[in-house]
């Protein structure tokens, strides 16, 4: 067993759709998200998971200088907004698991990546 | 207390430099890394606001699409960064974790650094 | 189905009221952004985190948060004087609270379009995009309506006007509310029933409030009963419309037709007669099995009295029915020339009906296409697919 991170990345397309979703697509789309995660609770496969806030900083050292910036870090106009850490058997698992995200769905870009082989 | 996720962007021409060091340089720099971040975790660890962390390798998938989904290999990597691995920690507020994140030592190997707070209300 | 999750559009309209109350209506568009806000947040964290051990709280909290941190903002900009954020005691009757809402909102200030829009939004928590289908608009002039019409409204104005103008917008709001429920125009589901029922409570609600005994109250409630009556019988198995002429009657609900024949009495004091009047009186028809004939009466007086492009599509298709698929063909062609009406696929689907009548399949064909092409709910696409199917089938 793995461990593996997958991440969510918010797209504007993604953020569009939900401020334009009514009060049942978001109810049907949270019973969804929560299926997601309670199937994997329950096979055990769930080390953590979170939702991120945008309350955040970003932090760069600039020649000996700490830079400390506020919100969130936006990378190419996505931007993390939650991650699932599980465990699988392989990356081709932890990718199957991942497809059935409900992030997909609402136009999210998923990253899965394994944990760093440490040669031991 | 809140949940924080410190998580760490390496710049990819960083990354070539390390790939491009002769092998005995590079795995005495390593040690050096290894050494850095094992400290950096037993501190968190010693005032018990660990919850994880992990480095993350090379090996990876990227999947995109609603209704069909495309899988590419390889980590995300936007703006000439990725992810290189995260620590996930409790602090007070967002100014300790901040505070705490100063102190990465990833920042002192050429990376960017990112807080993000747990989204609550 | 988590059973414990909160019904999200009953904590809209809930949520809104609260806010409006504590922070004051002026506010009402930073607040109906909060809301939806707070609703994203709980997406993005309830399936991660665990759904809260009080969801409606978080809701609430998460809403009333980013409100805060809103007005925070705007008022470094002008200055907002401080009793803004005065938190009013609480009142004990949230429905009340929701009630007051709906008589703002239709302050004679504001127009009446601009009224049942910023209704629709707050009362059912529609998008902008159904909104503008429900009013045969573009989706930009919705969203510049509404705007517009928050920034209009005013505290004070609730002690002031008089309510009895504000029914009028109301009663307009929960007709269409309920027409959005009673045939969803995009989306995976044919009918949202929850939204019809949502729709009739909130209308018995209001008459109660009100105390209203105005029949036009009744002759609403009436075209609901009838019309919810029938939703047993409007889907099959798999979600997908079944026409008027296929409906099992027996499925019809005994006990909304009766509350739906009260209701037409007691409207019948009136001195003259809405357009509620009349849909109820076509929907009562429908409901007790009126034939074709009676049925196309019903739709000439409505296109008469209340003309609406959607009004005369219905006549078209009532024609064809009773009149033969030629007679519909040209009922239809007469009012192809308006967009609002060429545009819908319910004007494709019956030119498609009507042709392949007359057995016309190449004919027919073309129009399922083009409705196939326009509709935006799904299962009525997969109707539209069958039928289309079928037609080749037959050909062979």
């Amino acid at each position: 067993m793995k461990n593996y991170l997958i991440t969510i990345f918010n797209t504007p397309e993604a953020e569009e759709h939900w401020q334009n979703m009514t009060s049942q697509e978001m109810q049907d789309g949270l019973a969804k998200y929560m299926a997601y995660s309670q199937k994997l609770r329950e096979e055990g496969r769930l080390v953590a998971a979170e939702g991120l806030s945008m309350n955040g900083t970003s932090i760069k050292l600039n020649n000996g200088t700490v830079e400390v910036t506020d919100g969130p870090y936006i990378l190419a106009k996505e931007m993390v907004g939650g991650f699932y850490y599980i465990t699988a058997e392989s990356l081709a698992e932890a990718t199957e698991i991942a497809k059935e995200c409900p992030g997909l769905m609402h136009g999210g870009t998923i990253e899965v990546r394994e944990q760093m082989d440490y040669g031991n | 207390m809140s949940k924080y996720l410190l998580m760490i962007y390496n710049d990819i021409d960083e990354i070539q430099r390390w790939m491009a060091m002769p092998p005995e340089e590079q795995a005495e720099a390593m040690k050096d890394v290894a050494e850095k971040y094992i400290a950096y975790t037993k501190r968190l660890m010693d005032e018990g606001r660990y919850l994880a962390s992990e480095g993350l390798g090379n090996k990876g998938k990227v999947l995109l699409g609603k209704d069909q989904i495309e899988i590419t290999d390889g980590p995300y990597i936007f703006a000439k960064e990725l992810v290189g691995g995260f620590f996930y920690f409790t602090a007070e507020n967002l100014e300790e974790a901040t505070a705490i994140a100063q102190d990465c030592p990833a920042l002192y190997f050429g990376a960017r650094v990112e807080i993000r707070e747990q989204m609550q209300y | 189905m988590n059973p414990n999750l909160p019904n999200f559009r009953d904590e809209h309209a809930r949520i809104t009221a609260t806010l409006v109350r504590k922070f004051g209506p002026q506010h009402l568009e930073s607040i109906l952004d909060a809301t939806q806000e707070a609703f994203i947040a709980a997406l993005h964290s309830w399936p991660l985190q665990g759904e809260p051990n009080n969801p409606s709280a978080w809701l609430t909290t998460a809403a009333e948060r980013r409100l805060i941190d809103h007005l925070r903002k705007t008022r470094r900009e002008t200055q907002f004087p401080e009793q803004d954020f005065a938190d009013h005691s609480l009142n004990q009757k949230p429905e009340e609270d929701e009630l007051k809402l709906y008589f703002l909102i239709c302050s004679p200030k504001l127009k009446f379009s601009e009224q049942v829009c910023l209704m629709l939004r707050t009362l059912g928590g529609l998008t902008s995009l159904e909104i503008a289908h429900l009013l045969h608009e573009s989706e930009e002039a919705v969203q510049r309506r509404i705007s517009r019409a928050k920034n209009k409204l005013n505290p004070d104005d609730l002690e002031l006007h008089d309510r009895n103008a504000s029914l009028p917008p109301i009663l307009l709001s929960l007709y269409l509310l309920f027409t959005e429920g009673y045939e969803a125009f995009r989306g995976d589901e044919y009918l949202r029933a929850d939204l019809a029922v949502e729709a009739l409570r909130l209308t018995q609600q209001l008459a109660s409030l009100t105390g209203q005994d105005d029949p036009n109250f009744h002759a609403l409630l009436a075209l609901m009963h009838f019309n919810i009556s029938r939703l047993p019988a409007r889907t099959n198995q798999d979600g997908l419309p079944i026409l008027l002429k296929d409906q099992d009657k027996s499925l019809y609900d005994r006990s909304h037709i009766a509350a739906g024949f009260y209701h037409l009495e007691k409207a019948q004091s009136a001195t003259q007669l809405s357009r509620y009047h009349l849909e109820a009186g076509l929907a009562a028809n429908i409901a007790s099995g009126g034939t074709s004939k009676d049925l196309l009466y019903w739709h000439e007086l409505i296109a008469e009295r209340f003309p609406s492009p959607f009004a005369q599509l219905s006549l078209a298709i009532a024609i064809g029915t009773h009149l033969g698929p030629q007679k519909g063909l040209d009922a239809l062609n007469e009012i192809k020339s308006n967009p609002h009406i060429a545009k819908t696929p319910h004007f494709q689907s019956a030119i498609g009906h009507f042709y392949t009548e007359l057995n016309n399949r190449k004919a027919a064909a073309d129009a399922y296409k083009k409705a196939i092409g326009l509709t935006m709910s799904s299962p009525i696409k997969r109707s539209l697919e069958q039928r289309f199917a079928e037609l080749s089938e037959s050909a062979q």
